[in-house]
């Protein structure tokens, strides 16, 4: 199986304090990845990396066959990767519309309107609020335009950091429904940071489970799924 | 009386918004407050005595001339001295922007020493006739040239891609790198366009105002209240702010005394600080850059 992304011996750190440490990862071509692990243990550190908004101090990111460690975050885009950041980071004051289009920037919005189809095809509750601002959605609306945003640039990387946090069930199913669809019709790699470790080992293929800043297992999904320590660690929580 | 007041106010209040809208977005966009911003007011006038002198050109259609002239000098102070400043402190930009202020004031005293000048046309003085009214025809066509740039300026923020992406980095700027833009572009690409706008305002107040190097001391107050009160960064806020604060100097001069237009306007600006901190008309649109 070959990796669409690696990561080897990869370092970060916010000025002084270093939050990554030797961090050797991969996302498999047309799979999809989960990145699990407590508060504060360095997801979205390592989504950074991925994205190219925080610069390693050391190691290699591999996408695609060529070291993109210090291609900048906005030329990232245009090469297949997307985030979903946490937070969700959508453009308050422009509209839905508005947003959706800002994802297709890097392609010139060149076909915008299938993807856009598209969008409206997998959140029909967005194309009736096209034209409100995206700072006044629900949280679950908010997210829908997050990854419909990230899906705007046809993105062979999918990057989701906290899909399910604080949206109702019914919300989560959909957009994992969303998810699922986007890897097998269109072959998207994707990368999954998720609390919900038992939905995100259920999704994913492959897991990750970082601990302050260190890979401490990494496996086939079902395997970790049955570890007694993943168990212990953060499903107990979980549930 | 009271009517020609309203009339007088009206007709220059699109001037003071036109000279307002660079600034306005370039401290919403980048949180840069332009100290050297009513310079380019100045410049916009210089350019329009200029070529009027040389080519006899109107200094109406010397907005042509002036605004790729000021786009030049705002995208290169933008990306050679204000990106590599911008992001570190608020004072280091105040302090550079004053010194591009006095460098470019000066320039023009060596160039044109301080001696006042002027814009003659061959209508400035003749006037419109409206029952007891009188609207002089060049004071009409600044007001009718300037609501047509601020349009302009509105619709290309908001229905261009470029204009999105401006909008975009004002709003969250990391996130806007997510889409595939570059900031530092942008910048450039804003101090650019507001300067060019601002260029196309001077040449309008050429045509009102006496023309000399220190033009934009005046302005830069004004701008400074217009913004306040237009909210930072909205284009249509700072639009009927001008109006607003030209009504309020048209009726001060006109009641009070000429000496009372500027206390009168700048009491104003302090009132509606401190009762409505973001601007009369103004939605606080913009995120981070701003605060
Ligand atoms: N901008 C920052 N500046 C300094 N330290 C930071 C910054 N962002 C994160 N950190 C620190 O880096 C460490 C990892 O944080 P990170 O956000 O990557 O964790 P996380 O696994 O995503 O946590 P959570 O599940 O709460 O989202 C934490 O100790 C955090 O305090
Ligand atoms: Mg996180």
């Amino acid at each position: 199986m070959t990796a669409l992304l690696g990561l080897e011996g990869v370092e970060a750190a916010y000025g002084e304090s270093q939050v990554l440490w030797d961090i050797d990862f991969a996302a498999e071509t047309g799979r999809i990845t989960a990145l699990v692990g407590s508060n504060g243990a360095g997801k979205t550190s390592l989504m950074r990396v991925i994205s190219g908004l925080l610069k390693p101090t050391a190691g290699r990111v591999i996408f695609d066959g060529a070291d993109i460690a210090k291609v900048p975050a906005e030329a990232r885009v245009g090469r297949g990767i997307a985030l979903v950041p946490e937070g969700r980071r959508l453009f308050a004051g422009l509209s839905v519309l508005e947003n959706l289009m800002l994802g297709a920037f890097s392609r010139r919005e060149r076909g915008a309107e299938a993807d856009l189809a598209r969008v409206w095809q997998h959140f029909p509750e967005l194309e009736g609020i096209a034209g409100q601002l995206a700072g006044t959605l629900s949280g679950g609306q908010q997210q829908m335009c997050a990854i419909g945003r990230a899906m705007m640039a046809r993105p062979r990387l999918l990057l989701v950091d906290e899909m399910s946090l604080g949206l109702a069930p019914v919300i989560v199913d959909r957009l994992a429904a969303t998810l699922r669809d986007l890897n097998r019709a269109d072959g998207t790699t994707i990368v999954l940071v998720e609390q919900d470790v038992d939905l995100a080992l259920e999704i994913a293929d492959r897991g990750y489970v970082l601990d302050t800043g260190r890979v401490v297992m990494n496996g086939a999904a079902e395997t970790l799924r049955d570890d007694p320590r993943v168990r212990e660690a953060y499903m107990g929580m979980a549930n | 009386m009271f009517l020609q007041t309203i009339v007088n106010g009206l007709l220059m209040g699109g001037v003071y918004g036109l000279a307002t809208i660079g600034f306005s977005v370039v401290w919403g966009v980048m949180g840069i407050i332009n100290l050297a911003h009513g310079a380019y007011v100045m410049i916009g006038a210089y350019v329009a005595y200029v070529l009027n002198q040389w080519l006899g050109l109107d200094p109406f259609l010397a907005m042509a001339g002036a605004m790729p002239v000021l786009f030049v000098i705002g995208y290169v102070l933008q990306v050679a001295l204000l990106n590599p400043v911008m992001r570190t402190s608020l004072l280091l930009t105040l302090v550079v922007t004053f010194g591009i202020d006095l460098i470019l004031i000066d320039t023009f005293v060596q160039i044109f020493s301080s001696d006042v000048r002027g814009v003659q046309t061959a209508y400035s003085g003749r006037s419109l006739a409206l029952g007891p009214v009188l609207i002089p025809y060049v004071r009409l066509a600044a007001a009718v040239l300037s609501v047509a740039v601020a349009t302009a300026a509105y619709l290309f923020l908001n229905r261009t891609r470029t204009g999105q992406a401006i909008l975009a980095t004002a709003l969250d700027r990391e996130a806007a790198r997510l889409m595939g833009i570059v900031p530092e572009r942008i910048y450039g690409l804003t101090g650019g366009l507001s300067a060019a706008v601002t260029g196309a305002a001077g040449c309008l107040a050429s045509t009102l105002f006496p023309i000399s190097p220190t033009l934009g001391l005046t302005f830069l107050g004004a701008v400074f209240v217009i913004t306040v009160l237009g909210g930072i960064g909205s284009v249509p806020g700072v639009i009927l702010a001008g109006f607003a604060y030209a009504l309020v100097q048209a009726f001060a001069s006109t009641y009070l005394g000429a000496n009372y237009q500027e206390i009168v306007a700048f009491s104003m600006f302090l009132v509606v600080l401190i009762v409505r901190p973001q601007g009369l008309f103004g939605k606080r649109f913009y995120g981070e850059a701003a605060s």
